[in-house]
Parts: C-alpha cells; structure tokens; sequence
C-alpha cells in the first residue's frame, strides 16, 4: 500500500471556488457528461453544481474527503434525476464529444459484471443492495466485484 | 471481522462512491478514526480513483466560469430579495431569534417609498443631539455675550488709562 503524507492530501479546504474549478472543473465536467450525455445539459449542470459549491462552501466539510470526492457526492445528488433515468454506461453514439466508454483503456480491462457494476455505482447511484438484486448476486459478491474493478483499473493506470 | 478482511469486503469503495447506507457510512467513519490501515486503505483509494478520473476529464469551454460567476450573482440577489421580502412582510423582524447572524439583518427600504423605517435607538440618539445642540447654542451665545462685554470692559479701561496718563 502506498504511503502517504496524509495531512499533505486530505482536510484542505480549497482557497477558493475558482481554485476548486480549475483543479476539478474538468474531471467534474466528465463526469457529469457521462451521465447526462449530452454537452449542453452537462454545462448547465456544471455551472450549476459549482454555483451551488459557492453558496455552501463554509458548510461543507472538506476534512471529510479528498475534494475531488466531495465534489463527486455533491455532483451525484444534483443528477439524481438521470441516475434514475439512464440505466447504461453506453456512450451517445451522436455526441461529439470524448468517449469515455468507448476504447476506454480502464473500463475495457472490467470483465462485463465489473463494468456494469462500477458504471452503475460510479455514475447512476445505485447502491450495492439494488445491483445485487438485478444481477442476482449477494451485496458481499457485488462488493467485490467493486473493489476488484477498482483494482484493475489502478492497475491498468499504474498507480 | 478481521481489519483486513473489512479492507478486503469491498466496502470502503462502496463508501466512497458514495453508496453506502448511512449505517455503514457510519462504521467506515468509525474505524477510519481507530484504525490507521482503513484511514491508508481509504486515501490509497481516493488518491487512485481520483487519478482515473481526471484521465476522464473533459475540458469545459472557456466561457464557463463566466457563467458560473453570473450564476452566483444571480443567486445572491435573489438571496438578498428573498430575504428582504421576508422582512417587509412581516415574517421576519430584525431582533427576532432567528438563526439568521446579526451582519446579515436588513434595514427594511422600500424604493418608492419616500419614508425609511429605522431602529428605535435613533429616536434616543437623535433627541440627545437636538438637546446637545441647543446647550452648545446657549454656551455659544453666552461666550459670545461675555466675550463683547469683556472687550467693551478692556476698550474703556484702555481710554482710562490713556487720559490718566495725559493728565500725568
């Protein structure tokens, strides 16, 4: 396991909303493409999450996670309508935009379990109990399957 | 359960993902606290995860952050109408005990209006002032009084003097 200066990496909180959307603003705004599916929708989500960023940003608690995972819960919960309606990890064969799904060197080392698993977690909130309910497996399976897709995908990034 | 074998389950992914129920949210939180492997095993994860997916990152067009400043000013004074409309309705009055901090109460103002509503100390401030003017006034106007006769006194003690020495 790495070692790490924890103190260095955790418990920062950003100096500024713009410091936070320069560092994360393009992570985030992939992520959140990836949902939605389209770039316009993704934009106004964008702006929308940050501004929302701005209001609460004495609120959050920044010690919690690293940033970039606070940024992702707090996107998560704003696009929960399209985590409920878009059931796939497939791409939007008309975008003109990056796709994640397709030739993704990470994504294509997942068996298709592990996939849909991390897909389904990562960008449309199911939880553990719901996925081991629709692929007929146990929560500790679906665990697993989730931990072994993070694995693999580190692996593959060489960290 | 073993701390290794909590590590192993899968769990702590799960956690951060964000889909873990509040109970085990809970736990996690518990024993990253007691234990330095889960609080390592957690960062190890954050940091590798958080490296994919900046790998995944899209680069939002330049004029967003403009958009994202108009949006917060936007916000704010909506806040701002929000609140003062509050006020003057009457659901909220300044000195309530609402959890609302003391910089952010209101002076109710209504644009069309040519009258102002203010806090009742300036009603004690601004008769202590229009007493303290008058006293000033009475002060001035008696100084000024002495301050004649005073020279009246020293002009007539100075032509004594100037005939006391013609006669010398």
């Amino acid at each position: 396991m790495l070692e790490i200066d924890q103190h260095a990496f955790r418990g920062k909180k950003p100096s500024s909303v713009r410091s936070l959307y320069d560092e994360h603003g393009g992570t985030l705004f992939g992520y959140i493409y990836e949902v939605v599916k389209d770039q316009l929708m993704a934009e106004d989500f964008l702006i929308k999450i940050f501004s929302d960023v701005a209001r609460q940003f004495d609120e959050i608690n920044w010690e919690e996670k690293s940033n970039w995972w606070q940024l992702h819960s707090f996107a998560k919960t704003k696009l929960t309508i399209f985590t409920d309606a878009v059931k796939s990890c497939q791409p939007d064969p008309d975008s003109g935009l990056v796709k994640l799904f397709t030739g993704n060197n990470y994504l294509d080392q997942l068996s298709k379990d592990q996939k849909t698993i991390f897909c389904d977690i990562y960008y449309h909130r199911k939880t553990v109990a719901v996925m081991a309910i629709e692929l007929n497996l146990t929560e500790d399976l679906i665990r697993k399957a989730l931990k072994e897709a993070f694995a693999i995908m580190r692996k593959s990034s060489g960290n | 359960m073993e701390i290794n074998d909590y590590i192993e389950s899968g769990i702590l992914e799960e956690y951060l993902l964000g889909s873990a129920s509040e109970e085990d949210s809970q736990i996690v939180l518990e024993l990253k606290q007691k234990y330095p492997e889960v609080r390592a095993a957690l960062l190890d994860i954050e940091l590798g995860m958080e490296s994919i997916a900046r790998s995944w990152a899209i680069t939002p067009p330049p004029e967003i952050w403009d958009k994202i400043e108009a949006d917060i000013a936007e916000q704010e004074v909506k806040r701002f109408n929000f609140e003062a409309v509050e006020i003057m309705s009457g659901q909220k009055r300044i000195g309530d005990n609402s959890k609302r901090s003391k910089k952010n109460v209101f002076v109710d103002v209504d644009a069309r209006s040519s009258h102002i509503r203010v806090h009742k100390l300036w009603r004690v401030v601004l008769i202590g002032l229009f007493v303290l003017g008058k006293i000033f006034m009475g002060l001035a106007i008696f100084f000024f009084l002495e301050n004649r006769r005073v020279k009246e006194d020293i002009k007539d003690l100075k032509t004594e003097i100037i005939r006391l020495k013609k006669n010398h």
